[in-house]
């Protein structure tokens, strides 16, 4: 029975992605890292949407943070930014 | 214990850690001034690029590798240097993530390009149980060594090289390293490099941190 393309769920041959690739970690390309200004942000979600890794997550609660693990660092969501409230800040400032 | 130090018994390994494409260029004429100094001296050499990472990739972790014996090498096959005897860093983000002290030997000697205190490096560095192997700590700051000493980005995604081995920061970081270590000398050095007041700034502005 053939389904309108609304009906069909989202990657309905592959199955959507749930975990991360423990295979492939990139967080290690990155030397600034992304930090954001929850003053400033409005979360537009800008970011969330131009990351080309999938690295930004958003939640009600806590608004934008990102996934370490796997962001290399670009530099694409600071760009994006229209408030300006992702900063990119040099990796070893942090100890973790 | 690898076929590597089965065989060369005398030879000494240079691993250089670097990014890909923004920092390539510099790491190989790293790793390619410091065998063509030694080859100078009249040591057997071999120097060469990344076969095992993708190197293509900006930022992407990567590493050129030289070797230096007083005896013929006759270690052919081995692509990456497993035990190396010095380790230098051309990017101080790298410290962190990334296992630098895999496999080195004792009395192991790390060169780091940074402006940063070695001391406060040192709680990034990892594998952790072989920090004990690591002799000495050196740091050269070659990002600011002036106008005369710039980032080359020649020989990179297969574009031609026309800047000839040792122009830039590259020249700087291994004259640090020859003076760290003591494996190549100043005047051998500056004959194959074509930056000679960059080996000089590199030879005299590190700073060696005994552990």
């Amino acid at each position: 029975m053939p389904k309108a393309y609304k009906q069909v769920p989202f990657a309905a041959i592959v199955k959507s992605p749930t975990v991360n690739n423990q295979g492939m970690v990139t967080g290690n390309w990155r030397y600034l890292r992304p930090v954001v200004d929850k003053g400033l942000c409005t979360e537009c979600k800008m970011c969330w949407i131009s990351c080309p890794d999938a690295t930004v997550n958003y939640s009600k609660d806590d608004g934008i943070s990102f996934n370490l693990e796997f962001c290399k660092g670009c530099g694409v969501c600071s760009n994006v930014c229209p408030v300006g409230a992702i900063n990119r800040v040099p990796e070893l400032d942090f100890e973790d | 214990m690898t076929l590597a130090v089965a065989i060369d018994a005398n030879m000494r390994e240079i691993t250089v850690w670097t990014r890909g494409v923004t920092l390539a260029k510099e790491a190989r004429d790293v790793a390619t001034l410091m065998a063509k100094a030694g080859g100078v001296e009249g040591l057997y050499v071999q120097s060469f690029d990344n076969y095992v990472d993708l190197p293509d990739r900006i930022n992407v972790a990567c590493k050129s590798y030289a070797r230096l014996s007083p005896e013929p090498i006759e270690t052919y096959y081995e692509y990456e240097n497993y035990h190396p005897d010095v380790v230098v860093v051309t990017e101080e983000t790298m410290v962190k993530g990334h296992n630098i002290l895999e496999g080195c030997k004792p009395g192991t000697v790390v060169v780091i390009n940074t402006a940063r205190d070695p001391q406060k490096l040192l709680k990034y560095i990892s594998p952790k149980e072989k920090l004990a192997n690591v002799k000495a700590i050196a740091t050269i700051d070659a990002n600011a060594l002036g106008m005369n000493v710039m980032l080359t980005f020649d020989g990179t995604e297969g574009a031609g090289d026309d800047t000839t081995i040792g122009a830039g920061v590259g020249a700087a970081i291994a004259g640090a390293v020859a003076k760290a270590t003591g494996y190549a000398k100043l005047e051998s050095l500056l004959k194959v490099a074509e930056n000679k007041d960059a080996v000089k700034l590199g030879w005299d502005k590190v700073t060696v941190l005994a552990l």
